[in-house]
């Protein structure tokens, strides 16, 4: 029985249960009881009529029989094929892994093959055979099942193989490699020349690498010590004191200066050290081909041994900075110094005078440009050099720093002649005199050789200084400058003075500080100074034929692989063509014999 | 006869026989593979009738039913 789907058999159902369900409820029991009653009647007989449960049943009984019928038809057909495939799998088991001589006669050392059957299963049944030298394969030859060579595959590497299809019509030449260059195999140049120039750039290649091993002896002989040409502090740790950064840095220059035969006119002037600039650029020479070495070394020659540092340091902007103004100092220094000694008779002259603090360490002071002891008084003098460009010059710039060293130097003078154990210099202390002992001095010293006048001098006179020019110093000093006391002392008073402020200063040191420098470690010899820059240069230059050749050598290295690379590809494009040519004999003859003894002509 | 000319022809016959017992067997597998199907088919239309036909019944009756109770009321 059907019922169009599209009723939807459950939907009509629920539907007509409602209209039945709200008629029931409208109309009397009587009629309820009834229309019930006469429901459940046709619904019984209409079940009754269209229930067919035993069609059902017997459909389903036979369907299992048939069922059953068919497996077992299947499962018999199995087994009997299963029965053969094991045979099968014993005949062909006979054969893999089974090793058979190889007994033709031949020249490759071929002593091993093996045979295996294989089956596509659509009735294309072939013979795999692979002949081996030693354990390597060699050959693999696939034949149909009536002996006709279908497949001729030779191997030059596992990777590397000439294949022969002779299925198709043409037979079809393959060659596989793995070969990944940029060669152009079309414009191979012959064997020979290859072979040729490989065994010149060996003999190259050999000789450089002599060259290599001398240019390492040289230089172990040199012995150089490179590691650093300026120290920043002493082997304590401490910063360098300011007369061992002076004395270091003018021996340096100086030295330098002869060594390049240079002679710059002027001390002052911002390029003053060309000396140390020649030197600096020595150094970084050096460094350049240090740096070369150590990466050359890092990236191409692990094992090279060299006892040299990757890098040395270097000076930077500020140190030269620093430096040329340092120098520029000291230079103007020794010219009030020069000034001071036109006229130095019966006067006491020294420059860098350190005299003790009152609030200081013993034997640690303040360092006094230029100090000047005669019958006149006590002068300590501030040097001050500086680019003047104009006739006039204002002497106020610079003036509360400058007064602040005049009020140090002097109350430091002050407080070193009252340590005195001298009984002259105490005596001096007692007269009322000793007060106006100290005068002190700035002088401004051009950097240019322009004349000029000074201005704003007034300031320094409440400090009891004056300020004035280089070429008015000797008046001063000798004469005594109009607005000083006049103070009149004895020689031997000035004997005294001299000893204990001068002579004693020599026991004394000013304080270290940083950014002070001392070259090849404060070495004055200018001999040694000389022999250390000799080797920098010889130094630089042997390192320089070194790394040349050890460039030579990787580009030599380069062109070598890359002929290598040539010669391989032409030994294996010959070997691919005797591939080939086996390939198509050996199929000749076995279009001639279809046999399994298999009359060999694969070598 | 070398060794792998007899396993090649031993294989070769074995095979043979593969085959002609495949070609002997199975058209009966085919036969009764076909009733088989025709057989499952006719069962499916038969479970499929006997489960549509639940509705068929109740809905007759509730037809009736519904008759019933609409025409009936009045005469009694």
């Amino acid at each position: 029985m059907k019922i169009k789907g599209s009723l939807n058999g459950w939907k009509v159902a629920v539907v007509l249960g409602l209209i039945t369900l709200l008629l029931l409820l409208k109309n009397s029991l009587l009629v309820d009881g009834i229309a019930i009653i006469v429901g459940g009647l046709v619904y019984l007989a209409i079940s009754y009529f269209l229930k067919d449960k035993q069609r059902l049943v017997e459909q389903k009984k036979s369907l299992d029989t048939i069922n059953q019928q068919l497996t077992t038809l299947k499962n018999n057909q199995d087994q009997q094929l299963k029965t053969i495939t094991d045979q099968q799998d014993q005949v062909t088991s006979k054969l893999e892994n089974q090793h058979f001589s190889y007994d033709f006669p031949n020249n490759e050392n071929l002593s091993v093959q093996t045979y295996e059957i294989n089956d596509s299963g659509k009735q294309n049944l072939f013979v795999v055979r692979k002949v081996f030298e030693a354990d390597k394969l060699r050959y693999r030859l696939v034949y149909s099942k009536d002996a006709h060579i279908l497949q001729y595959w030779q191997y030059l590497t596992p990777d590397t193989y000439t294949q022969a299809d002779f299925e198709k019509t043409p037979p079809k030449y393959e060659y596989h490699s793995n070969y990944e260059g940029t060669l152009d195999l079309n414009n191979l140049p012959s064997i020979e020349t290859v072979n040729t120039q490989l065994q010149s750039k060996d003999w190259y290649y050999q000789q450089l690498k002599n060259k290599v091993r001398h240019q390492l002896a040289v230089i172990e002989k040199m012995n150089p010590q490179t590691s650093s040409w300026f120290l920043r502090k002493d082997t304590d740790g401490q910063w360098f004191k300011d007369h061992q950064a002076s004395s270091s840095l003018l021996v340096a220059e100086k030295t330098s200066r002869r060594y390049f035969d240079l002679h710059p006119d002027n001390d002052l002037a911002p390029n003053n050290l060309p000396g140390l600039a020649k030197v600096e650029k020595l150094y970084s020479n050096l460094n350049v081909q240090l740096k070369h070495l150590a990466d050359l070394k890092t990236t191409y020659f692990k094992n090279l041994k060299v006892n040299l540092p990757a890098e040395i340091n270097n000076l930077t902007e500020h140190d030269l900075t620093a430096l040329s103004n340092r120098f520029a100092a000291e230079s103007a220094k020794s010219m009030v110094d020069q000034k001071l000694r036109e006229n130095g008779k019966n006067k006491f002259i020294a420059e860098d005078v350190v005299v003790l603090l009152p609030d200081g360490k013993a034997n640690e002071g303040t360092q006094i440009d230029n100090l000047v002891i005669s019958d006149k008084g006590i002068f300590p003098i501030e040097t001050e050099e500086r680019t003047i460009n104009s006739k006039s010059y204002n002497a106020s710039n610079g003036y509360q720093e400058i007064s602040k060293q005049i009020i140090e130097h002097k109350n430091a003078i002050e407080y070193t002649l009252k340590q005195s154990q001298d009984p002259v210099i105490q005596k001096l202390l007692q007269k009322p005199i000793a007060q106006y002992l100290v005068h002190s001095l700035v002088v401004f010293v051009g950097k240019s050789s322009q004349d000029f006048e000074l201005k704003n001098t007034k300031p320094y006179l409440e400090h009891g200084a004056h300020a004035l020019r280089l070429s008015d110093l000797q008046e001063v000093v000798s004469e005594g400058g109009d607005s000083l006391v006049a103070v009149d002392l004895t020689r031997e008073e000035v004997k005294a003075l001299g000893n204990e402020l001068i002579k004693n200063s020599k026991n004394r040191t000013a304080e270290g500080r940083a950014g002070n420098l001392v070259f090849w470690n404060g070495e004055t010899n200018e001999n040694v100074i000389n022999h250390t820059l000799d080797t920098v240069k010889d130094l630089t230059k042997q390192l320089e034929i070194m790394n040349d050749c050890l460039d030579h050598l990787i580009e030599l290295q380069e062109e070598i692989d890359n002929l290598k690379v040539q010669q391989d590809a032409i030994n294996e494009i010959k070997q691919v063509d005797t591939g080939f040519t086996h390939a198509r004999r050996y199929y000749e003859n076995q279009q001639k014999t279809h046999d399994y003894s298999f009359v060999d002509s694969i070598i | 006869m070398n060794k792998v000319q007899k396993a090649v022809q031993d294989f070769s016959e074995l095979q043979k026989q593969k085959e002609e017992l495949i070609k002997q067997t199975q058209p009966e597998i085919d036969k009764v593979s076909k009733k088989v199907a025709n057989e499952k088919k006719y069962y499916d239309q038969l479970l499929k009738a006997q489960e549509r036909g639940i509705y068929l019944p109740i809905i007759i009756s509730m037809v009736i039913m519904i008759i019933i109770l609409l025409f009936l009321k009045n005469i009694i």
